[in-house]
């Protein structure tokens, strides 16, 4: 092991640096016998993954399950996935310039050359997304170890890049709604997002996404399913009555948590997208029932930004604006849950229905 | 002294008397309402302490403090750098304001998500790669 170089981050390698990963990307499908191929609709834009090999194929497209499509000539977004493990084939050498990351990835110095690049040290991942083309490339030191905790949301630095290219956000936040709309429920890690998002699925109401998902704010506020896994702690599973009626037992577990893959059992419950008609800011208030109080929209912004802007690495200014324009325009309530996470279906449903 | 906003570190949306600011390469966030927004829209916009000052209603020194107050916990906290020109800046709109005491909210809870650190140690391609042996 050796120290790199603290230096300064200078940010003309980006551009050859994604090359490289690309030839890399390239050379592993060569190496692994021909690509995969893999199509997906994503918020309005067609996705294609190539995988050189079947080693990373389930880590990326059991959670897109639910948005398969035809295979297109001319996709908005092409992804490149390979791993060392079972290609043999090396991630490109480090350029000296990439010597500074940030607690979520992000590659100081990379955005301002029409690059976007992270590592995940956890996940030993590295994403690197061209702009100009619309094409990211994707590598694992090993697919045999991704870890459990990464495979609900795959992907979603390069999904986040690319869909802001699109006008549209990559948000942390849940949403469950009925035909009338949808509502967003925002609030960092433990506010309650994922248990209330199950609920209201058990409950009957319909379901886009209990962590991560895709909010447009033009022309309509609406919000996009991404991926269609659902977390629940796995102590808190008994105040989720219905929901072993609609998925008998957990696809998997990771830590605390139990992980449904809901495409492949409820697909029909799973919504690609619904008009977005209003913000929740969830809190564990306890009590018989659910209710709602208004929540000023600067308390709701304050709820859904930072932590969407912080996990996703280079997100920014245009970001924050989508957000903030999306609850100028809708109305945004605190939910207030009670003791039973599916009393929140109820005043949801009621509040959808208020239109 | 005029200010400007520490961009594109710092971004911040007003909403009705509301603003949130996030401090991009700390990891925080901040709210501020009332006198509070209304002495950040004119900082921000490059107004002059005691033409903001002059916008509140109330104990001319109080107010005075008030605002050199919150100015400077903006300055530490990264929010605002001193600007350049004349400190002119736009002129306070609406009606004078009765001055309240203003409590620049901080939130830091996500701080992790944003840390710089330079990477240690590596692989023989350069990338992160803990040491197996530690």
């Amino acid at each position: 092991m050796s120290q790199p170089s603290t230096a300064g981050a200078p940010t003309a390698d980006a551009p050859q640096f994604f090359e490289r990963m690309h030839q890399s990307a390239v050379a592993a499908e060569q190496a692994a016998g021909g690509a995969i191929e893999r199509f997906f609709e994503i918020a309005g834009g067609s996705v294609r993954l190539i995988f050189a090999g079947p080693s990373m194929v389930d880590f990326a497209c059991r959670a897109l399950s639910h948005l398969p499509c035809d295979p297109v000539a001319a996709p908005d977004l092409t992804v490149h996935l390979w791993d060392s493990g079972a290609t043999g084939i090396e991630v490109p050498q480090r350029p000296a310039a990439f010597d500074r990351f940030r607690g979520n990835g992000a590659i100081e110095g990379t955005h301002a050359d029409g690059i976007q690049a992270a590592f995940v040290g956890g996940a030993e991942a590295l994403s690197v997304f061209e702009r100009s083309s619309s094409t990211g490339v994707h590598w694992v030191r090993d697919a045999a170890s991704i870890r459990e905790y990464d495979k609900p949301a795959p992907l979603r630095l390069l999904l986040s890049w690319w869909l802001e290219t699109r006008g549209v956000t990559l948000v942390h936040g849940a949403a469950v709604g009925t035909d009338d709309g949808a509502a967003l429920l925002a609030g960092a890690a433990g506010a309650g997002k994922s248990t209330t998002a199950l609920a209201c699925l058990a409950a009957g109401l319909r379901y886009v996404a209990d962590d991560y998902c895709a909010v447009a704010t033009d022309p309509e506020p609406t919000v996009h399913s991404v991926y269609c896994t659902g977390k629940a702690v796995t102590a808190n599973l008994s105040l989720l009555p219905g929901l072993d009626e609609l998925v008998p037992e957990p696809d998997s577990y990771f830590e605390e948590k139990s992980i449904y893959y809901l495409g492949e059992h409820v697909p029909e419950l799973v919504a690609p997208r619904l008009p977005l008609r209003a913000v929740l800011v969830p809190e564990i208030a306890g009590g018989a029932t659910t209710s709602l109080e208004p929540a000023s929209p600067a308390a709701a912004l304050a709820a859904l930004a930072p932590s969407t802007l912080f996990q996703l690495a280079h997100a920014g200014g245009t970001a924050f604006a989508r957000l903030a324009q999306l609850v100028r325009t809708v109305p945004c309530h605190r939910l207030l849950v009670g003791d039973d996470p599916g009393t929140a279906a109820e005043t949801i449903r009621e509040l959808l229905a208020r239109r | 002294m005029a200010y400007r906003i520490n961009s594109p570190s710092v971004i911040h949306e007003t909403i009705d008397d509301e603003v949130v600011i996030i401090n991009l390469d700390k990891g925080h966030y901040y709210s501020l309402d009332g006198c509070g927004a209304r002495i950040w829209k004119a900082t921000v916009g490059g107004a002059p302490v005691a033409a903001i000052a002059d916008s509140f209603e109330g104990d001319g020194a109080a107010i005075l403090e008030g605002v050199r107050a919150l100015i400077a916990e903006l300055e530490a906290e990264g929010l605002i750098v001193p600007g350049e020109g004349d400190g002119g800046g736009p002129a306070l709109d609406g009606p004078p304001l009765a001055f309240k005491a203003v409590t620049l909210q901080r939130y830091s809870d996500m701080e992790e998500l944003l840390l710089l650190d330079p990477i240690h140690e590596v692989d023989e391609q350069g990338w992160p790669h803990p040491d197996p042996a530690a």
